[in-house]
Order: C-alpha cells, then structure tokens, then sequence
C-alpha cells in the first residue's frame, strides 16, 4: 500500500486500482463497468466471461484484506442496458450475498445513466456526487467529495473522481525504445482520479502538470503482486510538458 | 497473317484500333475461349489489359449476334431477346461455362486500387462502345454514389470493376449466389501486389467461393515482374485448379540507372544529411526532364522534399505537387489528372503511384534514397518513358552515402535479371474469421462443403479440419472454451447439429458489412480547416505528440493546431520555417533479401580492391575509410566492432541482411545475454546491422558471441522475445481489426457504439489471461515472426554466420558503416530533432576531420 495525504486526507493506494480511506473504513474503487463483456458478446464481439468473475474476486479480495466497513464506487457500475443481462444480475446477487451487511454506495456515472440504476435487490444504493463528513466533526476540512466526472465538491478540499481511465506511458528499460501504457492515480489539485477497477477497460493517456501526483500501478508478476508507485519522476509531471508522449484521446468511459 | 482468336469484327477493330496484336495478346485470348484460367506477366503499358479483356468482348460480341456464325452477310441482327439470344449462345461460345447473355455480371474485373477502377473502367468500356455492344461497364467500390449502388443491387452491370473488399460485400447479400450465375471470367489486376497481402488473401476467399458456383470460371491475373510467378499463378488459382497457363508479355523494357553522384566531400552518412546536399542536383535533374515524378520511401520523406524543392525552386509553383496516401483522396485525383494532361512539371510522391494509371506523359523517374527491392525500383522505373523501343530512365538520389552501394547492388541484379520473390499470406485465421461470416450471411454455408471450398483456396491448402472447427467456433461461439462467451454469436447452425450456418442477426449483418475490408492501419485523424475543408489524415499517435498552437508540415503547407476533436484535427495555416514533420507507421520498408545479398557481393568485391560502376567508385572513398579503421566485411566474414563511449559499451554486428532479419537478431541476442546475467541492452537496427548498448562491458570472446549467434532453440528463443515483447501486441492490432473484434469506428453511429469501443491490446490481454489458446494469439505471434522477424531469412543468416569467421576489431572512433547506426539509436532517445540534429552534425565533423588527416587514402585491398 503506497500512502498519500492530498490535502491533509489519508488514503492507501492498492495495486489492485482501489483505495483505502481508514478514517472512515471505507474501500474506494471507481469504473468498475460491469456487464462490459456482455455488452460486447450482444454486440458480436467475443469477450471472455471470466473476466466478470475475476473482477469480483479482486474485490473479495480486496475487502478481507483491508477489513472494509464500507465500500464505495466511483461510478459506472454498470457499462450499458444490453449487458445487463440475467446472467450478470445473478452473478451480481450472489456476491452481494457473500457481503450482505456491507454498504455499498454507487455515485451514479455517465455510463449508470445510460445503463440504469442496479435493481434494489441488489442492496447498492446510488448517490449523485457530494461530500462525506469524515469526522462527522462538521468542521472545515473534515469533507471528501466523491464524484463520477472531475469536478470540485463544494465544501471538500479533496474530491475522489473516476471518469477519465487515467494512464500514463512509462518507458520500459531495455528492450528497443519500448514503452508500457500503465493505469495510474492522478492527483491534480484537489482532484484525486481513480484508475479503472474494471479487468476489460480502456485506458487514457493524461499530460500531468508539473507539481501533480502521478501513482502508477505495476501490474504484478512472478516476481510479486501488483503496487503502485510513486511515478511523477517518471513522467511528464516533472518534466517539460513536451515530453509526455499522447494526450486524451480515447473517449473516457 | 497470323491467327487471331477473336470473333472477326472484334479482331477488325483490335487491328484498326490498336495493331497487330502480340503474340502473348493472342496467348492469352485463345486461352481464354478454351477456357484456361492463368497468369498473364506483363509490365504497365504493354497492353495487358485488352490482352486480358479482349477475348470477353468478342463473347459478348458473339452473344448479341448469335446468327452471325451461321450468315456472315445478314444485316445485323435487331437488338437481341434476352431469353432466346441465351440459349442460342451456348452453341457458339463452346461451353464456357454458363449462359452468356441475358443480362446481369458477365466479366468481374479485380483492381487493388480504386484510383486504378476509374481508368480501368473507361479502357474496358472503349472497345465495348466502338462495337456497339449494349453492355454496361461500372465500378462497384467504396467511393462509389449510393444511387449507383442501389442500382447495382437491383441488376449488375455485365462488367464490374472492383476491388477485393466490395467482391466480399457482394458475397455478403442472401442472393449472391442468383447475381453471380452468368459470370464467367475474373480478371485480378496487379496481383504481383495483391497477393502478399491479407487483401489477396480475401481475394483467394472470394474466388473459391466464385468457383465453387462456378467450376468452369475462367480466372486470369495479371502480374509485374516476380521472382516467383508460378508461385504467384498457383495461389490466384488455388488448388482446385490443377495447372493454368502462364503467360509472358512483351520482354521488360530496357531500364537505364542513372545514379546522380555526390561530391566526394560527404564522407560520413546520415539519414538526411546528404539529402539537403543533394538538393540541387536533384533540382537540376528536375529541371533537365519536362515532367518527373519523384518517388521517396516514406510520406514524411516526401513532405521534406516537397517544402525543399518549392524552397530552392519557387518558380515551380503551382506545377508541383504532393501526392501519398494520406493526401485527401480527391486533392490525389486532381493531381493524377494533371499528370496525364501533361500539366505536371513534379510531383513528389511514395509508392502511393507504384500502381497502375499510365501517366504516359512522364518523361523522368527520381529513386529519392535506397531503392529497397530491385522490383520495386523497376516497378517505379517503368513509370516513365512510355514510347515504344525507349528505354525506361530511373535517376537515383542517394540521400547519403552507403545508399550508393544499395543502388550499386541494384544495378548488379538488374544487369542480371534477378527480381524479388513475393510470398503469398497463409493461414490468415482473421480474414477467414471475416470470410465465415461474410459467407454465413450470403445464403449460408454448410460446415462440410464450405471446409472443402475453403481449403481450395491457396492460403488455406493445408489446413486441417480441426483448425477450420476452431474458426468456426469462434465465430459460432466465440472460441474453444465452452461457455467462456455466453450470448455471444455471429454465425448460428440452425437447425442446431445440421452443420448448416446463417448469421445471428440483422445487427451483426449490418456491422460486418460495414467492417468488411482488410486493410488496416493505424487510427487516422481527419485533418481539416476551420471552415471543414479536408487536406488529408494523419494516424492518431502522431497528433497525440503535437499540442494546439504547434506547426507541424502536412500536404505540403506549413499549419497550426488549433484542437483534435471528435477524429478531426482542426488547423490554420502557419507561416515560419521551424516545424514538425508527421512520421507515419509503415515508413521503414526493409531492404529486400536480394538487395542486401547483392550488397554483400559488392562489399565482397570492393575488398578485393574491385570498384565497377559509376556508385561504388563514388563510395570508395568511404568503403577505404572503414577498410583502414577497421574492416570490410568479406563473403564469409562476420564483422564485429566494439567501441566504448560515455554512452557505454557498443558492440556493433554488420551482417547486411536487411532490418527485419537484424531486428530479429537483436531480439534474440538480447534475449540471450539477459539470459547469463540480468543487464540492460539497447538494441538499434538498420538495413546493414545492429548495435547493442550496454553499460556493462560486454563479453570479448568471440566463441561466446558464435553461441549467442547459434541456431539452436532459435524458435524458442524467439517465441519467449514475441511473447514477453510489445510485438505480438503490436501485430495483434490488424488481426483484431480484421477478425472483427475491433469495429473501426462505424458512419454516423460515433455515439451510439461507444460503449463498443476496445483497444486491440485489451482484446490481446484479456485473451492471454482467459484464452490463451486462441488461435488468433497465435497467428499474431506467428505473423510477427514470418513477417516482422522474417524467421526463414534469420534462420539462413544465423546458419550462414555459423560458418563464418568472426572478424573483431576495436576502432578508436565510429566507422562510416557503425555511424548510421549510432546516429539512428539517438535519433530515437531524443524528442526533439534539433538537439539530435545539433550532436549528429558535431559528431560527424569531428569523423570528417579525422578522416581528413587518417590514411584514408590506403587502397582498400592494401589491408585484410
């Protein structure tokens, strides 16, 4: 777990693209776009189903590991109507009751919209973006906002955002000019943006500032589980911006 | 007089019209009315298109006079009755497979280029107009106005020009096979250029399928020069048909290399550093010719040359122009027309004018930088000089100096006649993923039959029946593993267990239609004025470098980003000097393996102190340089040279097999060396070697390197680089695209498939996870090794260094041939070209000073 303090909030980055908040025992994860398979297989395009399984099993994971009170999802639970089918609802419902006393709240996104609210049995209750009292000391400061699209919650000098799928290139060592596309948290200002939870999702290259944070994510290996580092050196964070190679161009999900 | 086989009215007016008809015209016509299927060989302008035409118009003559046979002096006949004039035919026609008349495809005619189907179409039409024939000619291809569409799905034309992708959309409606019952002859054009390439391929697919309705269709292609036409002739055919005839044209016309040679002064060679000293001459050349074409290896080296030539020679504009592939496609028309209207003083083009339109106004063909291939050089050479008996003029334009020695050796193979083969494509699992579908919904298949069909096409001969079951999978149900992909389908069998196939849906029918191509390339941006005015495209990862308000050189102008939106880069005009030039992908064509064995032979000869021709006197300056600071490399000699820099340890390896095969070497050596003990290895390529970079010294045993270059475990070996390496990632892109994973981006459903939208590389990885045996993951590792690596041309280089001896030297500075390689390895750590610029010109005056006081003038042979 690589730890941060943006703004004076404590948060744990883990290698499985989630977060940790401990003040209020919460796991933060963001586009998790479940059904995205589906969607494509509607579609003709053969996408294994496996990959909404082992989606759920990081996050079993993830909870047993991090003993989670809470568990929040920074939108774009679902990924479209088409792949919300009887099957994934019923995968869905048989987690949900391996974790039937867990919280879990979902900040309706972009693609939740389009794809519609999960059915109540489901037990995930759906906010739009806002702030959370961390201290419930009502105090100045003590607010984290949560939101799908970047934006600024009033009220919080932090707000945790999903959206963008950021990505950063990182130069791999070696081999012929390689490079690897890696996902990665993106601290710009107040704003802290999730990678996407989600196995089968897109990634966008972003063009950090200098001064922002840039946490990339290592996928693992034989060598150890997947961590994130602290990648700002390593990118166009620290460097002229004519360095970063790309900009956003895939369309965020 | 000779015979001619052709209904007499029709031979009349090829006489009257054309001329004695050649004997290979006659070959190819009598052929044709046996009905023999072949290969034509003939270079562009030799008359291959009516040899291979003429034959079908004297059917059709002989369809709309079925009396004339009997009663030569009859008047002519009224305009025939579609219904009995069918039935009268067969007897005059003799069995050439079906009815002949009766309206609907007669003649199916496959071109690779649609800038090729405009002329095509007016050249076949001619003779039809002159004979009064009542058959319509028309092109079916993707640029085609959907009211002409919309006609042609109600009745085709007799004759359809038309390229691979639009015969596959053709197969693709539920009466193709009603549409296609009277045709009777395919021509495939340029198939010397097809046929290596996953479009041949789909061709291969169609044309089975055509036989199979067909057995007695007669196909002909027609082909450039090759260093394997039988080859060639038997993949058009496919193995059903046991032999075609194969036909020679008209000799090759004599072609004439004239290298322009640089002054002596340019010893050290960089990419580009010549070029600008070569400016002038070129000019001069330009200048001496009334119009030229000027042909470069890559659209950014065309940009370059375009805004250096206007530069230095303002007077010419308005008579010059650019033209690649990237150019919008009408602003290209325009510039095709002008050249034949001979109002074309230049243009500056790649091998987006390889192909087809006679420009027979062009007086003078420029080879900007190393030809490459010899065939390619012909090919281009052939553009120029159309009046018969005159030989073809081809100037090279080295753009520096170890490009004299690639011409040198071009001019070896052409005294000796020795052409480039072409490998056909097999096994492309992708296009024939494309194809199932593309069959299943064009009345549907039957797993049995269609297996047999296929397998008659020459890319798939020796498939087995398990491989064709996993396709079928795959597309039934997406791949191997059961249930891994429920909901999903392309193709059902309904009933289920009858082996008989439909498509799964109206939807999925409608988005492989418009997906149906296999042509692929990177995502391209539309690049447009403010007020929508289209200049051209430029692929996504080079505006990804750019940022709004940056000058950038395209189509020729000088332009500013103002914002990328929605797949358009919106820009203004700029005015300045200082900008970026788009480097497109597929720029780096690999010296072809004839070329570089030619290269050898001729640094095999300078060694021996024999300098012949007008390029390797020119280089022998330089060739006496490398001998006196290190060696030449002899016929089996491996020369090795180690150097140590600030940079670190360099080991240099001059195989001169090309950069394929020395991409393929570098992978594996540093595969092989990381293997002993974990170290850092940079690896750059080019065309006459490799360089390996380490901040460790590197071992200086020679035996060792020997077993580091050993063809044992090559495959493996290999196989671990591809897996573990970007490359197979990278291959995967087009076979996703073509598979139909990947849609690329459907007209005017932007937003609505967006929720469709997947990288390549997430199919690439979610398949390694969750399907590893898909054969899709292997054809991509596959493809990278045949194709990228070339395996059988790297076996044969590591088999031939097995016997070599391994020269070593230790220069105290960079040698002319390890220069280009250390120049080429900065070029890609640094981003901004000034700075590279900057240390490569410092560095290369400091060689050039050296080389001034050395001994440079010892004779090459004095020292081995």
């Amino acid at each position: 777990m690589l730890w941060i303090e943006p703004q004076g909030v404590r948060i744990g980055l883990l290698g499985d693209k989630a977060a940790w908040l401990p003040q209020v025992g919460a796991l933060v994860i963001a586009d998790p776009h479940f059904g995205k398979a589906a969607t494509f297989r509607a579609a003709g395009v053969p996408v294994p189903e496996a990959v909404t399984d082992r989606d759920l099993a990081r996050l079993d994971r993830l909870l047993q590991e991090t003993c989670a009170s809470r568990l929040v999802v920074l939108g774009d639970l679902l990924h479209a109507k088409s792949g919300v089918t009887g099957a994934l609802l019923a995968r869905l419902s048989a987690w949900r009751e391996t974790w039937a006393a867990l919280p879990v709240v979902n900040i309706r996104g972009n693609h939740d919209r389009s794809a519609g609210d999960p059915p109540a049995s489901l037990g995930i209750e759906v906010r739009t973006a806002g702030g959370f009292d961390l201290n419930k000391s009502g105090t100045p400061g003590s607010v984290v906002g949560f939101a799908h699209e970047p934006q600024d919650v009033a009220g919080a000098p932090l707000t945790l955002c999903g959206h963008l799928h950021p990505a950063v290139r990182l130069k791999t060592p070696g081999r012929r000019g390689g490079s690897m596309r890696i996902a990665c948290f993106w601290q710009t200002a107040g704003r802290l943006i999730f990678p996407a939870f989600g196995g089968f999702t897109g990634a966008a290259i972003i063009r950090p500032k200098p001064g922002d944070g840039v946490y990339a994510v290592l996928p693992g290996d034989h060598n150890g589980p997947a961590e994130v580092i602290d990648a700002a050196a390593l990118t166009g964070a620290a460097r002229s911006p004519r360095r970063s190679a790309g900009t956003v161009q895939t369309s965020p999900e | 007089m000779t015979f001619v086989p052709l209904t007499e009215p029709v031979s009349e007016w090829f006489t009257r019209e054309v001329g004695q008809p050649f004997d290979f015209q006659r070959a190819v016509w009598a052929a044709q009315l046996r009905g023999e299927s072949g290969l034509l060989h003939a270079p562009t302008g030799t008359g291959k298109t009516l040899a291979a035409f003429a034959a079908c118009v004297s059917k059709a003559w002989d369809a709309e006079h079925p009396t004339y046979g009997e009663a030569h002096l009859a008047p002519k006949a009224p305009a025939t009755d579609i219904d009995t004039s069918g039935t009268s035919l067969r007897s005059t026609s003799g069995g050439v497979g079906g009815s002949i008349s009766g309206g609907g495809l007669r003649v199916l005619w496959i071109t690779p280029l649609r800038a090729l189907a405009t002329d095509t179409e007016r050249a076949l039409r001619d003779p039809l107009e002159a004979l009064g024939l009542d058959w319509r000619v028309e092109r079916r291809t993707s640029d085609v106005s959907s009211s002409i569409r919309a006609r042609q799905r109600k009745r085709l034309p007799e004759v359809l020009v038309t390229t691979p992708e639009s015969l596959s959309v053709l197969l693709s409606y539920a009466d193709a096979h009603d549409r296609f019952r009277g045709l009777h002859t395919v021509i495939v054009d340029e198939w010397h250029e097809l046929m290596s390439t996953k479009r041949g391929v789909q061709c291969e697919l169609g044309l089975a399928r055509l036989r199979q309705w067909n057995p007695s269709l007669v196909i002909w292609g027609l082909s450039a020069t090759l260093g394997n036409l039988d080859e060639a002739m038997a993949a058009l055919l496919g193995s059903s048909t046991d032999r075609g005839r194969l036909v020679h044209g008209q000799a090759d016309k004599r072609i004439e290399l004239r290298t322009l040679i640089p002054d002596d002064a340019v010893r050290f060679p960089w990419a580009g550093h010549l070029g600008v000293s070569m400016l002038k001459p070129v000019a001069d050349a330009i200048d001496s010719a009334r119009s030229t074409l000027l042909f470069t290896n890559t659209r950014s080296q065309a940009e370059i040359w375009f805004r250096q030539l206007l530069d230095h020679r303002p007077d010419w504009l308005g008579r010059c122009a650019l033209h690649h592939g990237s150019i919008d496609r009408n602003t290209r028309y325009a510039v095709e027309q002008m050249l034949r209207d001979g109002e074309m003083k230049l243009v500056v083009c790649t091998s987006s004018l390889d192909l087809g339109v006679d420009f027979s106004p062009v007086d003078q063909v420029i080879q900007l930088a190393s030809p490459k291939g010899v065939a390619r050089l012909m090919q281009r050479a052939g553009r120029s000089g159309h009046q018969p008996g005159a030989a073809s003029v081809v100037v090279g334009a080295p753009t520096h100096a170890l490009e004299l020695l690639d011409f040198a050796a071009a001019r070896w193979l052409m005294e000796r006649k020795r052409i480039e083969s072409r490998p056909p494509i097999r096994m492309a699992l992708d296009v024939l993923a494309q194809h199932l579908v593309t069959v299943a919904m064009g009345g549907g298949f039957e797993a049995e039959a269609l297996f047999g069909e296929v397998r008659g096409a020459h890319a798939f001969s020796e498939m087995t029946r398990e491989q064709f079951d996993w396709v079928l999978r795959f597309v039934e149900r997406g791949g191997d593993t059961l249930g891994a992909y429920p909901q999903f389908a392309r193709v059902v069998e309904e009933p289920a267990g009858s082996g008989r196939y439909t498509v799964a849906g109206v939807k999925i029918a409608r988005d492989h239609r418009v997906s149906i191509g296999t042509i692929t390339s990177d995502a391209t941006l539309d690049v447009r004025f403010a007020n929508g005015r289209k200049l051209g495209t430029v692929e996504e990862s080079f505006v990804g470098w750019l940022k709004p308000g940056q000058r950038f050189v395209f189509a020729g102008r000088m332009l500013e980003l103002i914002a990328v939106r929605d797949m358009t880069a919106t820009v203004r005009p700029a005015k300045g000097t200082k900008a970026t030039t788009p480097r497109w992908q597929g720029g780096r064509t690999p010296l072809s393996t004839q070329l570089s064995a030619a290269v050898r032979i001729r640094l095999a000869e300078a060694k021996q102190g024999v300098f012949d021709g007008p390029e390797m006197r020119a280089v022998a300056g330089l060739l006496g340089l490398q001998q006196a600071w290190s060696s030449l490399p002899g016929p089996d000699e491996l020369l090795v040279e180690r150097h140590k820099t600030r940079d670190g340890y360099h080991v240099f390896f001059f195989p001169l097999r090309g950069r394929s095969v020395h991409e393929g070497l570098g992978a594996l050596l540093a595969y092989r060396l990381t293997q002993s003990e974990p170290r850092t290895v940079t690896v750059t390529v080019n065309d006459y070697g490799l360089e390996l970079l380490s901040p460790e010294p590197f071992e200086s045993d020679p035996t060792v390197w020997k077993r580091l270059l050993s063809r044992d475990q090559l495959l493996e070996d290999l196989l671990v680089c591809v897996r573990s390496g970007a490359l197979a990632r990278r291959q995967f892109r087009d076979i996703a695209r073509i598979a139909g994973l990947v849609h690329p981006g459907m007209p005017g459903r932007g937003k609505a498939s967006r929720h469709l939208q997947a990288s390549s590389e997430l199919f690439f990885d979610v398949f390694t996870e969750f399907d590893p045996d898909n054969l899709l993951l292997d054809q991509a590792r596959r493809e990278v090794l045949s194709r990228q690596l070339e395996l059988s041309s790297l076996r044969d280089a590591l088999t031939a260094i097995a016997d070599h001896r391994m020269v070593v030297t230790e220069p105290d500075r960079l040698t002319p041939l390890a220069f280009p390689l250390w120049a080429e390895r900065l070029r890609q750590q640094h981003v901004s070209s000034e700075s590279w610029r900057a240390r490569v010109q410092r560095m290369a005056a400091s060689l050039e000073d050296l080389a001034g006081a050395a001994p440079a003038t010892a004779s090459p042979a004095s020292r081995g």
